[in-house]
């Protein structure tokens, strides 16, 4: 390709920039143009957390708890606007942190939203909790702050979310057993404890 | 040339990925995008965050044809309780009580009661019983294992028995500690008129440790069959497995059963206890049969016999136990009733064990039997190996095992 048509085609490139361009260029376009909130600001979440639009429309749940079908914005406020024992404006301004169990241990939830039973820490009575493999997980996911209370359990299995998880997972149990001039010198255990582990990393996503 | 291509070629994708990408990006990404569980299946696989015990599982002898929820999420168990367990599918969404998403099993969840439990499909399965262990209280007090089970129970390391219960029958690795005294010096006294028994001096506390390492993995479970006694009793083992050396000399002869009752010479009369019976270790083809490998030589000669059911057996082979009884030489050493009670594998033959009673003995059985029950064997054993004729006896507990005649001043 010789000089000239090179030059020809920055040329024309430059002439549709020129045109389709506004007169003028400011660093902050739009900046003077604001949102009538009277209109609600689900769409307006969007503006920055496109992201968290993407994955809601690809998710199972949660694209109707504005009660109405489909994924349009409005179920971002749906949910962290959902608590109404704050006052927007004081404790908090447009959006709340909104843990998994402001509606799934709360069986009063506005949603109508199942609870997650099995952990003991729903409001439901019978909810104990008691044979959970993941108790401890949960439990003490709840005082890790990555996520609001237990909300890192929670999406760890029930999301898409990337995990690497270590496991530190006991391998060897030292039994003591006596056996002693006692009233009847039967053997005894006197300690079962743990005392070899090793790890397991778990790559996820 | 090419310069104003490779130019043109990153305008053109920074292009695209400034139209494509999102604009912001979140440090959870996903955390939106829920999964559906809404399946007739689980549709959170457990093998996602638990690979590590699906390939245990697939390398175990038992249970490797089980999925997850088999046991993790069973609805019933054996001894009938009900677990509820959070649940989505297409029919129902149903909210967790005990249980969320996943239960941690007690052994005997499925194998104590009848065997009969509910799996996570609600279907009736049976296991085989652990047998005593099932039972109130774990069955009989003769029930070798049973303090094991009990303390297992007790502490709150794992749910139910299952410390127990892993040690026997996965890789888990096992490391004992056995603390019993390092000896006992008692004296039989043996007179024409009488046969009496003193207890002079019992040895302080000494530990045998016993490192079972294996792979460690608890989800690889053991078929009966590779379940060995010596895995956790070497020590036993050792002192069982140890013929003796000529009497009268400083040889260690250690002994945990009698079965050399004619002067330091393998009795082909009485071949239940004898060590070389087991063919693995000696191949000895003398009798009709031999025990096929240690553990089978525990069981059989000892710790847990086959008992002829048309025959008046010792009583306490009538107990129901796990794996083994505890057991010492009186339990059939003491009546002339048990007339083809006991199978002698060796001999291929129901077998009466020996029982000369006389007067005197019958002291010495008395006081023995008061005592402790450590001092019951080693009383037998002793005055047996040194020919009866009675002494004052030091003898090492396991795994050495000598045994010393104090009065005449040399090993037995």
């Amino acid at each position: 390709m010789s000089t000239a048509k090179i030059a020809l085609i920055v040329t024309v490139i430059f002439i549709i920039g020129v045109l389709v361009l506004p007169a003028t260029i400011n660093l902050l376009a739009g900046s003077h143009t604001y949102y009538d909130i009277e209109e609600g600001y689900g769409a307006r979440c969007i503006k920055c957390h496109a992201d968290v639009y993407e994955e809601l429309k690809a998710s199972a749940y949660h694209s109707t708890v504005d009660g109405i079908p489909g994924v349009s914005g409005d179920e971002c406020v749906s949910c962290h606007r959902a608590n109404t024992t704050i006052t927007f404006g004081k404790e908090a301004h447009a959006a709340t942190i909104f843990p998994c169990s402001f509606c799934h241990l709360n069986s009063s939830n506005a949603f109508n939203a199942p609870i997650a039973g099995g952990f003991g820490m729903s409001d439901l009575t019978d909810d104990t909790g008691i044979k959970e493999s993941h108790f401890s997980f949960v439990y003490n996911s709840v005082e890790s702050p990555l996520l609001y209370n237990e909300s890192e359990s929670c999406i760890a299995c029930h999301s898409t979310i990337s995990l690497d998880i270590g496991f530190r997972v006991p391998i060897e149990s030292t039994i003591v057993a006596n056996n002693t001039y006692s009233s009847d010198s039967y053997w005894e255990i006197d300690s079962i404890e743990l005392s070899e582990f090793t790890n397991h990393n778990e790559v996820l996503g | 040339m090419r310069a104003i291509y490779a130019l043109l070629l990153i305008i053109t994708l920074s292009v695209l990925i400034l139209f494509t990408s999102i604009d912001t990006k979140t440090l959870f990404t996903g955390t939106h995008l829920v999964t559906d569980i809404s399946s007739d299946e689980n549709d959170i696989d457990c093998t996602w965050c638990h690979s590590w015990i699906a390939n245990e599982l697939t390398s175990s002898s038992v249970h490797s044809n089980f999925k997850c929820e088999e046991c993790h999420r069973l609805v019933q168990t054996a001894e009938g309780e009900v677990i509820k367990y959070a649940l989505h599918n297409q029919a129902t969404i149903q909210v967790g009580n005990q249980s969320h998403a996943a239960y941690t099993p007690e052994c005997l969840d499925c194998h104590g009661g009848g065997g009969v439990y509910y799996n996570d499909t609600n279907v009736q399965k049976n296991a085989p019983v652990a047998p005593a262990f099932n039972q109130l209280n774990y069955g009989s007090d003769y029930s070798a294992h049973k303090p094991l089970v009990q303390y297992a129970d007790a502490i709150g390391t794992s749910f139910g028995e299952n410390e127990a219960c892993l040690a026997c029958h996965t890789n888990y690795s096992t490391r004992f500690e056995y603390n019993r005294p390092d000896y006992f010096d008692f004296k039989i006294n043996y007179t024409l008129t009488e046969v009496n028994f003193y207890v002079n001096e019992i040895g302080s506390l000494s530990t045998t440790i016993i490192i079972n390492s294996d792979t460690g993995a608890k989800h690889e479970f053991k078929s009966p069959g590779d379940i060995k006694c010596e895995s956790c009793h070497s020590d036993i083992w050792q002192a069982a497995n140890h013929i003796s050396g000529v009497e009268g000399t400083a040889a260690t002869n250690a002994s945990h059963v009698c079965w050399q009752w004619d002067s330091g010479v393998v009795s082909k009369d009485s071949p239940m206890h004898n060590v070389t019976c087991v063919y693995s270790e000696y191949g000895i083809s003398y009798y009709s049969d031999t025990y096929d490998n240690i553990t089978e030589y525990c069981t059989l000669s000892c710790h847990k016999p086959n008992i002829n059911p048309a025959a008046t057996a010792p009583p306490i082979f009538q107990e129901t136990v796990h794996s083994a009884y505890r057991i010492s030489c009186y339990n059939c050493h003491n009546s002339s009733t048990y007339t083809t009670a006991i199978y002698n594998q060796p001999m291929g033959a129901y077998d009466t064990p020996d029982f000369k009673r006389t007067d005197k003995h019958d002291e010495i059985d008395d006081v023995v039997l008061s005592d402790k029950l450590f001092l019951n064997a080693e009383t037998c054993i002793a005055c047996k190996r040194d020919g009866g004729a009675g002494s004052r006896y030091k003898t090492w507990t396991e795994p050495d095992n000598e045994m010393y005649d104090v009065d005449d001043g040399n090993y037995i």
